[in-house]
C-alpha cells in the first residue's frame, strides 16, 4: 500500500526537488555566517530574501524579516505593536490559533478589545460586513486570512486591506495558506505586514518562515526579541535597520537554504492555478457523487476540501484513510476554532484533504474510492 | 499486570480522553472478537487493512486496524479516569488470556 498524502495545508510533501540535498549540504558545509567572521561566502539569508521579495513583488528585500514560521511572524507582528488598553483588533472567525492566541494573549496583558466577524458558509469573509464591522469598531489593527485553512475559501485581500487602510486601520494579512499556491501581493495591495511560512505551498523546510513589514511600519513595529545580531555590538538595544531590527540570534540558515532552493525551483516551475484548481473540483465532484456533505466553495480557493460523511464520526473517517488505506489527511477542528460553527460543523469539524501541485490524478481518484468503500461499509 | 506503554493522543478535538496502547503482538480478529463480551464490536473488513471500533457498555470506543500493534481508546466525558482503569484491566485480562491461548497452541504443536 503506497502512501497519498494529502495533508498540505499542515505541511507540504514531498518538498520541491531538491531541498533535501540543498538542507543536506548546507549543514555540512563551513558555516560562513555573512557578517559574523573573517572569511567570505555566500550570503544565503540574502538569496532566500531576494527571492521571496520577487515572488511577493516587494521592491525592497530587507523590508522581509525571517522567523521559523508564520505563528513567529504573526507574534512578532502583534506583540511589536504599542498597545494601549482599550484599543480595538477586528478579525475573523476563520482565523487560526496562530491569530487567535497572541489577540487572546493581548486581550488579558494589553486590555485590547477582539472583534471577530463571521464568515460565509464557504468561510469567506463577506466584504459588506467587513466594512460594516470597520465602521462600527474603527479597529486599530485589521487581522484576516487570505485563504482558510479549513475550506480553502480565498478572500479578496485587496479589497479588504484597502477597506481597513479607509478606516485608519494597520493590516495584518496571514499568507500561511496562499502563498506559493496563489499571489500574494502585499506592498501593490497596501497590506501592512503580511505573515508566511516556508513549509506549506512554497515547498520548503520547517523552520522558516516570515514577515512583510511595509517601510513606513518598520519603525512603528518593535521588536519582541532582543539579542545578538552581528552588527553594531556596542549598542544595548536592537539595531534601527532593517531586517536586523526584528532577527535577533543566530538564524536557521539550513531552513533558508532550503527555502532558497524551494524558491528558484518554483520560480522555474511556475504553479499552474488551472491545474490544481481542476484537481481539486475533480476531488470536490468525485466526493459530492458518492454522497460526502462537503463545504461547498466557490473560486477562488486554495486546493483545500473539508467534508463529512453521514453517519461516521470525522476522526474514524481519518483513522480509516490514514491506516486502512494510507492517506494521510487531517481531522478535527484544524487549529481554527471558530470557522466551524459557521460551516455547520460543530463539534467534531471535518475531514480534510489538502492538495498540492504533486497531487497525482490518480491520488485523487484512489482517496475518491477509499471514501466510497467507507460510505458504503456499515460494518 | 499489564505491559503496555500507553500514551495520551494529543488530536485537534474539542475535549478527547483518547490514549493510545501500544502492544507486543499484532492485533487478530480472535483478539478483538474477544471485546465482545463486555460491548458491540464492528468489523469492516473490505478495507485493504480490516478496521475495527468496538464500544463498551459503559461508552468507552476501542478502534484499530487488524495486523496492527497499536490501539486506541477514548473515554467518555464523564469520569474519563475510571472508564480508562476499567479498559486497561480488560485489556491485561485480554492480553493474559491471549498469552495463555497461544501458550497452549505451542505446547500442543
Amino acid at each position: 500500500m503506497e502512501l497519498v498524502y494529502l495533508n498540505n495545508a499542515a505541511t507540504s510533501w514531498p518538498k520541491a526537488p531538491q531541498t533535501g540535498a540543498a538542507v543536506a549540504a548546507c549543514i555540512d558545509k563551513v558555516p560562513y555566517h555573512a557578517g559574523r567572521s573573517a572569511f567570505s561566502g555566500p550570503n544565503t539569508a540574502e538569496e532566500c530574501r531576494r527571492l521571496l521579495a520577487a515572488l511577493l513583488q516587494v521592491k525592497e528585500p530587507k523590508q522581509i524579516v525571517f522567523g521559523p514560521n508564520a505563528t513567529h511572524a504573526l507574534n512578532v507582528a502583534l506583540h511589536g505593536l504599542h498597545w494601549k488598553p482599550g484599543e480595538t483588533v477586528l478579525t475573523t472567525v476563520a482565523e487560526h490559533n496562530s491569530v487567535l492566541r497572541p489577540l487572546h494573549y493581548l486581550s488579558k496583558t494589553k486590555g485590547i478589545k477582539i472583534h471577530m466577524v463571521p464568515v460565509d458558509g464557504a468561510g469567506r469573509i463577506i466584504p459588506e460586513v467587513w466594512a460594516e464591522a470597520l465602521e462600527k469598531f474603527k479597529p486599530r489593527v485589521a487581522v484576516f486570512t487570505h485563504a482558510s485553512n479549513v475550506t480553502g475559501a480565498v478572500n479578496d485581500a485587496k479589497i479588504l486591506a484597502v477597506m481597513a487602510k479607509t478606516a485608519g486601520a494597520i493590516t495584518l494579512l496571514d499568507a500561511s495558506q496562499s502563498l506559493g499556491v496563489i499571489p500574494v501581493y502585499p506592498e501593490e495591495w497596501g497590506i501592512d505586514l503580511a505573515a508566511f511560512t516556508g513549509h506549506k505551498y512554497l515547498l520548503g523546510p520547517t523552520g522558516s518562515g516570515g514577515l512583510y513589514v511595509a517601510s513606513a511600519m518598520s519603525a512603528e513595529l518593535e521588536p519582541v526579541w532582543a539579542g545578538g545580531t552581528g552588527i553594531q555590538s556596542e549598542l544595548n538595544k536592537m539595531p534601527s535597520m532593517m531586517p536586523t531590527r526584528f532577527e535577533a540570534g543566530t538564524s536557521n540558515d539550513c531552513a533558508l537554504v532550503g527555502l532558497a532552493s524551494a524558491l528558484r525551483w518554483a520560480a522555474e516551475h511556475k504553479v499552474k492555478e488551472n491545474v490544481l484548481l481542476n484537481m481539486t473540483q475533480r476531488l470536490c465532484k468525485g466526493l459530492r457523487e458518492i454522497g460526502a456533505e462537503i463545504i461547498e466553495v466557490t473560486a477562488p480557493r486554495t486546493p483545500v476540501v473539508s467534508f463529512r460523511l453521514k453517519g461516521w464520526d470525522v476522526e474514524d473517517v481519518g483513522e480509516i484513510l490514514q491506516k486502512s488505506f494510507g492517506i494521510v489527511c487531517r481531522t478535527g477542528l484544524h487549529c481554527a476554532p471558530h470557522i466551524h460553527s459557521f460551516l455547520g460543523a460543530v463539534p467534531r469539524g471535518t475531514v480534510r484533504l489538502s492538495l498540492s501541485r504533486f497531487t497525482t490524478n490518480a491520488e485523487v481518484d484512489y482517496c475518491l474510492q477509499a471514501i466510497g468503500a467507507i460510505l458504503n461499509d456499515a460494518g | 499486570m499489564m505491559r503496555v506503554e500507553c500514551k495520551k493522543v494529543e488530536n485537534c478535538f474539542v475535549s478527547t480522553h483518547m490514549y493510545a496502547y501500544y502492544l507486543d503482538m499484532k492485533i487478530s480478529e480472535e483478539f478483538v472478537q474477544a471485546f465482545s463480551a463486555f460491548g458491540v464490536v464492528v468489523f469492516h473488513k473490505k478495507f485493504p487493512r480490516p478496521f475495527f471500533k468496538v464500544t463498551l457498555t459503559n461508552g468507552t470506543t476501542i478502534k484499530g486496524v487488524l495486523n496492527d500493534t497499536v490501539i486506541k481508546a477514548q473515554y467518555p466525558d464523564n469520569d474519563p479516569q475510571t472508564s480508562k482503569q476499567v479498559f486497561e484491566k480488560l485489556l491485561d485480562e485480554l492480553l493474559q488470556r491471549n498469552k495463555q491461548m497461544k501458550e497452549v497452541t505451542v505446547d500442543y504443536e
